[in-house]
């Protein structure tokens, strides 16, 4: 596994945020606890990733795709991710899809929001199936 | 509701997390994205798994609680282990080898 998993730190504010999502709005959450969690969520995401690419190894297939992730959460029985997930994936492809059509119209698009949203159709364009 | 953002938790901080897996290849966007929601779903499900109910607070030992009664969180008995006191500890230590108390 990881050595120095510390280094592996998600930013606070955003798992502060998402923990307060959770929760009522007059839980107060020790900083100890947030720590705790960011750490367990590293954790988590390093599990499902090696349990995905197992499943990829499986399948002999180079890439880890959406399909890979999806069988490693039940895997780890996490399912009741998965429906959720599934109706998010559905609209972050049109999404893609509605980007590249903007951007082959126009050529200067602005690049205004969402430079990750950029960055992965960069990644998009850089795999081979 | 327009997000300008995909996710809470930056991808590339996820991806990063991701490449220390061994035999980590190509990762496509989609899975990155899955993976990511995957986390903040992570996140929220163990804030209100560990909450609780009436409670002002949220604390460690909340979730080490937490961890322990869910099976499928099995693979974060080492990361978030309950806290003991060192008399406690003690007491442990004295047990005869052998003490199986399942």
């Amino acid at each position: 596994m990881v050595e120095r998993i510390e280094d592996l730190n998600l930013p606070n504010t955003s798992v502060t945020r998402l923990i307060k999502e959770a929760i009522p709005a007059d839980v107060k959450v020790s900083s100890e606890c947030r720590i705790a969690l960011a750490r367990a969520t590293s954790v988590f995401v390093l599990y499902l990733t090696t349990t995905a690419t197992t499943v990829a190894q499986q399948k002999n297939h180079k890439s880890l795709t959406a399909d890979h992730v999806l069988k490693g959460l039940e895997e780890i029985e996490f399912e009741s991710f998965i429906q959720p997930l599934k109706a998010e994936l559905e609209s972050f492809r049109k999404m893609i899809k509605s980007r590249k059509d903007k951007k082959a119209a126009k050529p200067d698009s602005d690049n205004t929001v969402e430079g990750a949203v950029l960055d992965l159709e960069n990644m998009e364009n850089m795999q081979s199936s | 509701m327009d997000n300008d953002r995909l996710t809470q938790l930056p991808m590339s901080r996820i991806r990063t997390v991701m490449k220390t897996s061994p035999d980590m290849g190509n990762i496509n966007p989609e899975a990155l994205f899955l993976m990511c929601r995957s986390a903040e779903m992570f996140i929220e499900h163990m804030a209100k798994g560990a909450h609780r109910q009436g409670k002002k607070s949220l604390e460690y030992k909340d979730l080490a609680q937490y961890v322990e009664n869910d099976e499928k969180l099995e693979f974060l008995l080492q990361i978030l282990p309950k806290k003991i006191t060192v008399k406690e500890y003690k007491t442990m230590m004295e047990k005869k080898p052998g003490t199986d108390e399942d």
